[in-house]
């Protein structure tokens, strides 16, 4: 029904900034491991269920071929305990000073350098606080490349800190361009998601 | 499943001049060339005795043949022809038709029948008369999809390819601060969320089957891993789970391996495993960052990124991860050119080129590095090239409307359409097969 509305909304004008709302419907399908269309099953040849079924030509006397959507409304079930507990995760972190880096570059700067001997004298006197460097990335990269440019970032930062006799547990990870401080699209904003994050994770 | 056409019949009606095989009746078009003479087509508004307006099918069936590049869609009213049609069109419109040079004439009608609707679609050459038909059935919700076929049969009857206009494109939209997998039709239609993980879900990629989307989940905590949906089951599991990055999944074109990077060994290094998640094969070797690889469409070699030189670039080598040779070059194409797409066509690679501005754009390179364009140009910032099957259009995610969206354009620069709106943002475009 929902796909019908939007269809009849855009009767006439192919307007792309006017896009149907068969979100809507998804949504409401959310956590549920969706309906199937029914139908036949293994029939679609090499394309498989989910591909279109194979072309037929045109002919004098067509037979009638069946047309559904195009792939099952299948959605991935939502795991409410995994997001509550990762919220929870979230939300006990505490936050070191963050490591700022120069445009595409992952070497420390003496500022980093300095802020970093601060956190070290902090995680020596605490050996047994777990730590979480996350690296990341302003937008002028791509965001492929950026995801290994903000775990170099990251390797830098905990290199140094175990070059300043840091001895507790530091991972490490990236989160590329993906989860910006600010979106701004000058420097004011570009040199604040260009960082290592420090997160403490709790005791051992 | 090349089925040659008669076009001698199409060039009497009209000024259409195609490379026809001296002395051969049955002549083809070559869609992979540029610059064909594109076939003049009429579409009238289709008869609907439903609730659906005839002119809503007839407009998505002219939007399809437009974007195949292969027709061109006539204004009826410009040659004093109705677009309205009684069941289909008199013979003196055919006719009037036929004598403005429209080659091919397409029709159809919509009738109830129960809850369903039957769709018919009629194709008709000026000079042979009706060529056949296409009867369709199905709910009211999928018009859309109905029409979608009958272009797609309409392209394969003219060119023996199997169209894009049942394509779909898998994309990333960020919505409450979540990055989520979503799927909707190739003209930005019918969006579908696929997945609730309130975390980042990126890089979605299909296998050539449109059975399966891999993609990268930071749902299980830091390490982000690949992942697998299965679009019939629901069935969702881990494929590639190392620690450290585990990004950019790539299916090859047969469907049995996914290529990948993932930086357990300490740097980002490109690897392959099979379908099972079972057999993993280690591609690349060097202390420097390898990543987000591409296949070619025979399957034999993949392009790549890699920092080893310095800054990014473009790299080729072979599936087993020998013959490694760069294929951008700092002083040729600039400091930093990432994201490659082989185009299933085998003569492009698509990438992201960076210029003197630190603006990301979009340019192609031919895979012997002989050929060069920038294909997207503006201030905007545009990303994630993805190839639709015709290897005529690259979907990508763009800034050029204040926020980031996925357009398409195609591969002469032309035809920029814009495919999304709604949510934060939307980007990493994958383009399935037919």
């Amino acid at each position: 029904m929902f796909a019908l509305v939007g269809i009849l909304a855009l009767g006439g004008c192919a307007k792309k900034n006017m896009m149907s709302s068969t979100e809507s419907g998804g949504k409401a399908q959310a956590g549920a491991a969706a309906t199937t269309e029914g139908g036949p099953s293994g029939s679609g040849g090499s394309m498989g269920e989910s591909g279109s079924a194979p072309l037929q030509g045109f002919s004098k006397s067509p037979s009638e071929e069946a047309v559904k959507s195009p792939t099952p409304p299948m959605v991935a079930k939502a795991d409410t305990a995994e997001i509550a507990a990762r919220q929870a995760r979230e939300a006990a972190k505490r936050q070191l000073t963050d490591i700022y880096f120069a445009y595409d570059k992952w070497a420390l700067s003496n500022e980093g350098m300095k802020n970093l001997a601060q956190n070290a004298d902090l995680l020596r006197q605490n050996p047994t606080v777990k730590i979480l460097i996350e690296g990341h990335c302003d937008e002028r990269g791509s965001r492929e490349y950026n995801m290994v440019l903000g775990e170099k970032r990251a390797q830098e930062t905990r290199r140094y800190l175990e070059s300043l006799g840091v001895k507790n547990t530091v991972t490490v990870t990236s989160y590329g361009k993906e989860r910006p401080m600010c979106t701004e699209t000058d420097e004011s904003c570009y040199w604040k998601n260009r960082r290592a994050h420090l997160v403490l994770e709790g005791e051992r | 499943m090349r089925r040659p056409v008669s076009l001698l019949a199409l060039l009497l009606a009209g000024s259409a001049v195609f490379a026809v095989t001296t002395g051969a009746v049955e002549v083809f078009i070559d869609a992979t060339r540029g610059a064909i003479q594109k076939i003049p087509i009429a579409v009238y508004s289709f008869k609907s005795a439903i609730s659906v307006p005839g002119q809503f099918p007839a407009d998505v069936l002219k939007a399809d043949l437009r974007r195949s590049l292969l027709f061109d869609v006539a204004d009826l009213e410009r040659f004093g022809i109705r677009a309205e049609v009684n069941s289909q069109p008199g013979p003196e419109a055919l006719q009037k038709a036929g004598e403005a040079g429209l080659a091919v004439q397409v029709w159809g009608a919509l009738l109830p029948r129960g809850s369903e609707i039957v769709m018919e679609g009629t194709l008709f050459e000026s000079s042979r008369g009706e060529v056949g038909r296409k009867r369709y059935v199905g709910s009211t919700d999928v018009v859309r999809y109905m029409v979608h076929r009958l272009a797609d049969e309409i392209v394969f009857h003219y060119t023996g390819e199997q169209g894009i206009a049942r394509s779909q494109i898998a994309f990333v939209s960020e919505r409450d601060g979540a990055k989520e997998i979503f799927v909707m039709d190739y003209d930005g239609y019918n969006r579908r969320r696929l997945t609730f993980d309130a975390s980042l879900n990126l890089a979605p990629a299909w296998s050539p089957d449109r059975r399966r989307l891999a993609f990268v989940s930071y749902r299980k905590g830091n390490d982000p891993r690949i992942e697998e949906l299965d679009l019939i089951t629901g069935a969702r599991r881990p494929l590639v789970a190392f620690p450290g990055l585990n990004i950019t999944p790539e299916w090859s074109p047969s469907g049995e391996e996914l290529a990948f990077a993932t930086s357990k060994d300490g740097n980002s290094e490109i690897y392959k495993v099979d379908k099972y998640g079972k057999r993993f094969e280690r591609l690349t070797d060097h202390g420097a960052a390898d990543l987000a690889p591409t296949w070619s469409p025979t399957g034999r070699e993949l392009a790549f990124t890699s920092d080893r030189g310095g800054t990014p670039q473009i790299y080729l080598m072979s599936a087993d991860g020998t013959n490694v040779r760069p294929l951008t070059y700092r002083d040729q194409q600039g400091s930093y050119n990432t994201a490659a797409a082989w185009s299933p066509k085998g003569d492009w690679i698509a990438y992201v080129c960076r210029d003197e501005r630190r603006i990301l754009k979009l340019c192609l390179i031919s895979p012997d590095g002989q050929q060069w364009r920038q294909l997207t140009t503006g201030s905007s910032n545009d990303e994630s090239p993805a190839w639709s099957a015709d290897g005529r259009h690259v979907a990508f995610s763009s800034t050029r409307n204040g926020r980031r969206d996925i357009y398409m354009i195609n591969t002469d620069g032309t035809g920029l359409e814009r495919l999304t709106t709604g949510g934060t943002s939307n980007e990493d475009p994958a383009w399935s097969a037919p």
